[in-house]
């Protein structure tokens, strides 16, 4: 739709190709960018299930609609002024009213939420410098203006302390970004962001960076997460039906924010994942990833660093990182997330290795057949996708097309220094577990917490 | 049981209100020049050479731009592709656009 608003902004009509799944999405950011109007041409069925004559069929009804619609009269002259005043009541009521008003409203997660009174919003204020008005961004895909004092609104609902206004703040700064691309987040692959924590802010907030590191219980781990997730809801617009703009065909639930070990991770001689990201070990990091899946927390095994990557790569490689391996070649950025238990990175740093060192190893370890790749590509709707034009095009090292044989293996990993890893979890167990990025949606952003 | 009473504000974000946009209809398409655009997803390249197949028939002399001429508009490349639209479409005279593919 962004292409065809692009057009219609430039004085040309357009007509958009959408799949019924996708019409009240298509309008709903149609509308939020500024062109209620805009006509679609409905491709009346599942695209990638169709076979030859379905498809045909389809495809060769869309020229009456786009005829129709490209001879549309002009829509609205002008949206309607929209007067909105943040610090305005919306409801006085008891508790088991506020909570139904904004389930109806659309405005909580499904959870009990704390009720976000002026009161309550003004303490939350108090731990930033911000005017609660600035506008820090306009968020994708509604375009609403992300605030000090929206964010504030939702970290009382969430059930944060006052005190995690500057990791909030870091966060929604974060997602902003256009390098994450938050305009994609309501995919149909049901992406959802993880947060990592880095720096002095872990013991000063209380966050947990040990055992069950990824189970809700700590309130800095869930909250601050609940927090992303109900803030993505309620400016970015990223609603579930009976909302709109969340794709998302099964979805996650929010996760809870990861912190590392930094004292293991130290102990082990490797950087803390917060230098990594290019900031001192003093400083307080919040970054921001999407996820698609988590990988089982796989146990790895031995004394060396060889015995932890055989292990590794069996357990957890080529099952779940080929498969969306070819997204990190057609955007081309992938940046899965490995954590490891303190015990793991103890021992692959006894062998002499360091983060990147690992990273290097596994890419040079997990690979793929290019038929596989390519056929996941093809499932995903990337139609167009061919290691062989990425070849001719030199956007690939020519080892990726040496052969037409489908069941070639390729590397699976053509950029070792997009793999995330993170030192986390109980120090006594010997385990690690992955989460999968989703390529060119929600790489990671960091930002510096102002505490 | 007395129950406390609460006084809640709205936890979303001011919508930034835009001005819409009313672009002139496009009626007859025989003369016209139509710009194709894809995301290069859900075998889109087939759908718009089918749609314009369709559309040629009843209006042979509509004249259509290939999507290659604008590039890739999801992507890597999607910000430059975008910020130059407006520009290589009126370079290339196009009436009208038609895009795909939402799915």
């Amino acid at each position: 739709m962004r292409a065809s608003i692009t057009a219609e902004r430039a004085g040309i009509r357009s007509v958009s190709i959408v799949a019924t799944g996708f019409l009240d999405q298509a309008r709903a950011l149609a509308s939020a960018l500024g062109v209620p109007s805009s006509a679609i041409a409905e491709y009346p069925d599942v695209i990638m299930i169709n076979d030859a004559e379905q498809f045909a069929s389809n495809s060769y009804l869309l020229a009456s609609q786009i005829v129709e619609g490209l001879a549309r009269p002009p829509g609205e002259s002008e949206l309607g002024t929209r007067s909105f005043d943040p610090h305005a009541t919306v409801l006085e009521g008891s508790l088991d009213e506020v909570q139904d008003f904004f389930r109806g409203q659309l405005w909580s997660d499904g959870l009990p939420i704390i009720p976000p009174t002026n009161d309550r919003v003004e303490m939350f204020l108090g731990h930033c410098t911000l005017d609660p008005h600035e506008v820090i961004a306009v968020l994708p895909p509604e375009e609403r203006e992300a605030t000090a004092w929206t964010i504030a609104v939702n970290g009382v609902m969430a059930g944060c302390r006052p005190e995690y206004m500057p990791v909030l703040i870091a966060l929604v700064q974060a997602i902003a970004d256009p390098a994450f691309h938050l305009e994609n987040a309501g995919s149909t692959a049901g992406l959802e962001p993880v947060v990592i924590i880095s720096g002095p802010v872990i013991k000063a907030l209380g966050f947990n960076f040990g055992a069950g590191v990824g189970r809700l219980g700590r309130q800095a781990n869930t909250s601050i997460a609940r927090f992303l997730r109900l803030y993505m809801r309620n400016v970015a617009g990223l609603r579930i039906p009976p909302g709109t703009h969340d794709m998302a065909t099964f979805g996650l639930s929010f996760i809870v924010a990861i912190a590392e070990d930094e004292d293991a991770a130290t102990a082990a001689g490797w950087t803390t994942y917060g230098e990594e990201r290019g900031y001192s070990r003093g400083s307080s990091v919040a970054t921001v990833l999407t996820t698609a899946g988590i990988s089982q927390a796989g146990a790895t095994a031995g004394a060396d660093a060889e015995s932890h990557l055989r292990d590794i790569v069996n357990e957890i490689g080529e099952g779940l990182w080929a498969k969306v391996a070819w997204v990190g070649i057609q955007w081309p950025s992938l940046h899965p997330l490995l954590i490891l238990s303190p015990s793991i990175a103890q021992a692959i740093a006894a062998s002499g290795w360091t983060k990147a060192d690992l990273r290097k190893r596994l890419a040079q370890s997990i690979f793929v057949t290019a038929g596989a790749m390519e056929s996941a590509a093809w499932a995903d709707g990337a139609t167009d996708f061919s290691l062989s034009r990425f070849v001719a095009e030199r956007q690939l090292p020519a080892r990726y097309a040496d052969s037409d044989d489908p069941n070639r293996l390729v590397p699976a990993i053509w950029n070792p220094d997009g793999i995330q890893i993170v030192v986390a979890g109980d120090p006594h167990r010997n385990r690690v577990i992955r989460y999968i990025q989703a390529g060119g949606q929600g790489q990671p952003v960091s930002r510096p917490i102002d505490l | 049981m007395s129950e406390a009473s609460f006084s809640v504000v709205s936890p979303v974000g001011k919508p930034r209100v835009a001005r819409a946009v009313v672009s002139p209809s496009v009626r007859a398409l025989d003369g016209k020049v139509i710009g194709q655009l894809w995301n290069y997803m859900f075998r889109g390249d087939e759908i718009l050479a089918m749609a314009r197949s369709g559309l040629q028939a009843k209006h042979p002399a509509a004249r259509f731009v290939d999507h290659s001429v604008f590039g890739r508009i999801h992507g890597p490349d999607e910000d430059a592709v975008i910020t130059a639209l407006p520009r290589v479409l009126k370079e290339q005279y196009c009436d009208a656009v038609i895009c795909g593919v939402g799915a």
